[in-house]
């Protein structure tokens, strides 16, 4: 059984002084279980990426309960989670060695996900010497190959080419056919509107809205209209 | 004041916790469990460290034309001119004190190298930290990796300069390497409580980099204890005397002192226990602070 609940979460960041912290998410509840597609929606620093790093495991809780039941796996800022002076291949399996998979598994893999990732014989070059849309295509490629039962996406959503969209759209569909559970951090209006059966809008971290994904959307784009001018910066969702 | 807990499974987990000033769920054995966890499982994805390790050794030395063999050339370099320098300043043997100094400067490397770099393991793993759900131990047994790689190749030249200058026989070979192979618990706990305060307290870093600038010059490596007189006696007091000597003295065809394996034990037991006191309190900390 997936599933994500989240009881009274807070989580504290240190705040760049000594010793000091600040609140980044404050008490946070929900309910997620199999088959959901989450849209995290609120402007820049509202606290979505602290969120998706919470439900990674990555940053525990300073109070509160998180219950996660599933494998979890997250694409997060691409200077996350990357050793940019290796190479393609090896991050892919730093990558996996971390997610636990066996050596076996990874050598059985390893051509798929190079193939899924389509960069050439550029997977045996360091990667930081690829472009940012080569960069996300071996990550994606790495990130959901074992198939995860939840998949954490920050924004993700409409990355790369024509065509690597097509793959990771596909891919994405695939996950959900599995009773997965997905949450996009995003900005990208339209299409999380289409793609999400849920929504939860987020603001100086704290809940504002969890629900339907158009409900969500809608009480963003009426609050964030009443907040600031349209045009300055987290002010207005993206209109795609 | 605060608590968390996390319990974990391959396939799930769960972790709460809880902040003053309300009420606390204290729930001590399940962080010692976790620190537990975070350690032994660092030790048996060993493989992970080491791969880690490699990718860090070759981009330090990625387009080089002798690559690793830099760090031989660099370490006899430097012994070469200490030698030349300080050999005239005592009245040891000269074969007798270049052994000293090499085979002493070759364990520096690899203290200095260890608890340099076991203080900012962690820092310097920020990015896997934040971005993936790994055992933080992983990023410290990398670092002593690194610094084993280093030392390895350093022996090679140090123990090749030293058999030739002032020969030892295989035994006191086979014990040297026993006496070091019994520090690297000590170093190992070393680096870890340094990785984990310096998370917390960044001044650390700066000030375990000046100590041991300072301490280079306070162990005996460079100078003879018989050259400081009735100053040598603050000598025992400094635990790298005593690191050294377990491991030095045997090629120098010299028992080691009963005290310096006192030192070992006693320091590799306080630090154990510092440790087990340090990382279950401080392990669901490291990431919210990094």
């Amino acid at each position: 059984m997936t599933s994500i609940t989240y009881n009274n979460v807070s989580v504290h960041l240190s705040s760049g002084g000594f010793l000091k912290t600040r609140p980044i998410l404050k008490d946070i509840s929900f309910k997620l279980e199999r088959g959901d597609r989450l849209a995290l929606i609120g402007p820049n620093g509202a606290g979505k990426s602290t969120l998706l790093q919470s439900i990674a495991g990555v940053l525990p809780p300073s109070s509160g309960s998180i219950h996660i039941e599933g494998r979890v796996s997250s694409l997060f800022n691409l200077s996350l989670g990357l050793r940019k002076q290796s190479t393609g291949r090896r991050n892919i399996l730093l990558r996996s060695m971390i997610e636990k998979r066996s050596a076996q598994e990874i050598k059985e893999r390893m051509p798929r996900i190079i193939e899924f990732a389509d960069i050439g014989e550029a997977i045996d070059d360091p990667m930081e010497t690829y472009s940012q849309g080569m960069s996300v295509r071996v990550v994606f490629a790495a990130a959901t190959e074992f198939t995860p039962q939840i998949l954490l996406l920050d924004e993700w959503l409409g990355v790369g080419d024509a065509d690597f969209r097509e793959k990771s759209e596909a891919r994405m569909q695939e996950l959900l056919d599995q009773s997965g559970i997905i949450v996009l951090a995003t900005h990208h209006q339209s299409l999380t509107r289409k793609i999400c059966n849920k929504g939860l809008y987020i603001r100086e971290g704290e809940i504002r809205f969890f629900g339907d994904a158009d409900a969500a959307w809608d009480c963003y784009v009426n609050e964030g209209l009443n907040r600031a001018p349209v045009g300055l910066p987290g002010a207005s969702p993206k209109k795609d | 004041m605060s608590e968390v807990n996390i319990l974990e499974s391959d396939e799930s987990y769960i972790h709460s916790g809880r902040d003053a000033p309300l009420k606390v769920t204290i729930c001590p054995e399940k962080k010692s469990v976790l620190a537990w966890r975070d350690l032994a499982n660092g030790v048996r994805d060993w493989r992970l460290a080491y791969i880690f390790a490699l990718e860090d050794l070759k981009g330090k030395f990625h387009r080089t034309l002798i690559g690793p063999l830099w760090i031989a050339a660099s370490f006899l370099a430097f012994i070469v001119v200490k030698i030349f320098i300080f050999s005239s300043l005592n009245d040891a043997k000269w074969e007798y004190f270049a052994s000293y100094l090499t085979i002493g400067y070759m364990i520096w490397v690899f203290l200095s190298a260890a608890i340099i770099g076991g203080a900012t393991s962690l820092i310097s793993s920020r990015n896997w930290i934040l971005g993936m759900k790994c055992n933080y131990s992983t990023f410290v047994i990398q670092c002593m990796f690194n610094s084993l790689v280093t030392a390895f190749i350093t022996a090679i030249a140090a123990l090749t300069v030293s058999y030739f200058v002032y020969p030892y026989s295989m035994a006191s070979l086979f014990w040297s390497i026993l006496g070091f192979a019994s520090i690297v618990p000590l170093i190992m706990f070393v680096q870890l409580i340094l990785a984990v305060l310096c998370v917390f307290f960044r001044d650390l870093v700066q000030l375990v980099s000046a100590i041991m600038r300072i301490m280079f010059f306070l162990t005996p490596i460079i100078w003879l204890p018989s050259m400081l007189g009735s100053k040598a006696e603050i000598l025992k007091y400094n635990p790298f005397t005593h690191i050294l000597a377990v491991v030095r003295q045997p090629l120098l065809s010299e028992p080691v002192p009963g005290e310096s394996w006192i030192w070992i034990v006693g320091l590799t037991l306080a630090t154990m226990l510092i440790l087990i006191a340090l990382y279950p309190a401080s392990i669901n900390k490291i990431a919210r602070h990094i």
